[in-house]
């Protein structure tokens, strides 16, 4: 065994490794590297800044606000409920409708309905 | 600009979403000439009732309460059947008595404001049905 690894030094030493580096220069590379100091990375990788995203926000209700809510409210609801259609099945001599403004409600009066029911007894 | 359109976007199927949803509430009330009397649980329509009519005592005789939107629902309210189907905007009312038609009709109800049906026949007066969407 000491005969192979002799062997094995002396043909290290016969032909050296030429991308092997000096030691003077080996150790002068390695202090620097210690000297190194790590530093903090300016922000998380992958992440995006927190303003943005509150900008972002910001500028979504604002454009919201000026151009949505009033299109919305264009759109939207009339003033009082609307009555489409009406069909009166039961006996009536005449029907009645109000709106009424300052409560906004629809008022439907039926006039002398008279409601035949299956024991015959109309009311 | 992709943020701004996201964030606009869910607000918009927020606002949507909340417009849709509510509930369907019906009322049969009596109105007759007996004195006035406490108007229980009727608070919010009592004084349209007697503004607009010539009676002046109004009693709460049957609730009930459906979601909107209705997908074709009958209530019971005293000797009367509702049956509602559809949308807040576009509700198609239908009333019975017994096995008698009384009437049906289409409407547009605008959230909280009350839709009211009067003159249904009635021992003592005349009943009114209330209809309000909240």
């Amino acid at each position: 065994m000491s005969q192979t690894w002799k062997n094995i030094k002396k043909a290290m030493l016969d032909s050296p490794d030429k991308t092997m580096p000096e030691r003077s220069v080996f150790w002068k590379d390695f202090r620097v590297q210690a000297s190194l100091r790590n530093q903090e990375a300016s922000h998380e990788i992958g992440r995006m800044p927190t303003y943005r995203w509150s900008l972002a926000a910001a500028c979504a209700i604002l454009l919201f606000v000026l151009v949505g809510a009033p299109l919305m409210w264009v759109l939207g609801d009339s003033a009082e409920g609307q009555l489409k259609s009406l069909n009166i099945v039961a006996s009536h001599s005449a029907v009645v409708i109000l709106n009424n403004s300052p409560e906004q409600a629809t008022i439907i009066w039926v006039v002398d309905m008279t409601i035949n029911d299956t024991d015959g007894t109309g009311t | 600009m992709r943020r701004i359109l996201t964030i606009i976007l869910g607000m918009l199927v927020l606002f949507a979403t909340s417009s849709v949803a509510g509930s369907l509430s019906i009322r049969l009330i009596e109105a007759s000439n007996r004195p006035p009397d406490n108007p229980a649980g009727i608070e919010d329509v009592h004084s349209i009732l007697k503004n607009s009519t010539a009676y002046e005592n109004f009693v709460l005789v049957a609730q009930q309460s459906q979601k909107l939107p209705v997908k074709d629902k009958t209530s019971s309210l005293g000797s009367y059947r509702v049956r509602c189907r559809g949308r807040r905007k576009s509700l198609s009312i239908t009333v019975t008595r017994g096995k008698a038609d009384v009437f049906d009709a289409s409407v547009s109800l605008k959230k909280g404001k009350p839709l009211i049906i009067g003159g249904l026949p009635s021992t003592r007066g005349k009943m009114i049905l209330v209809f309000v969407a909240k």
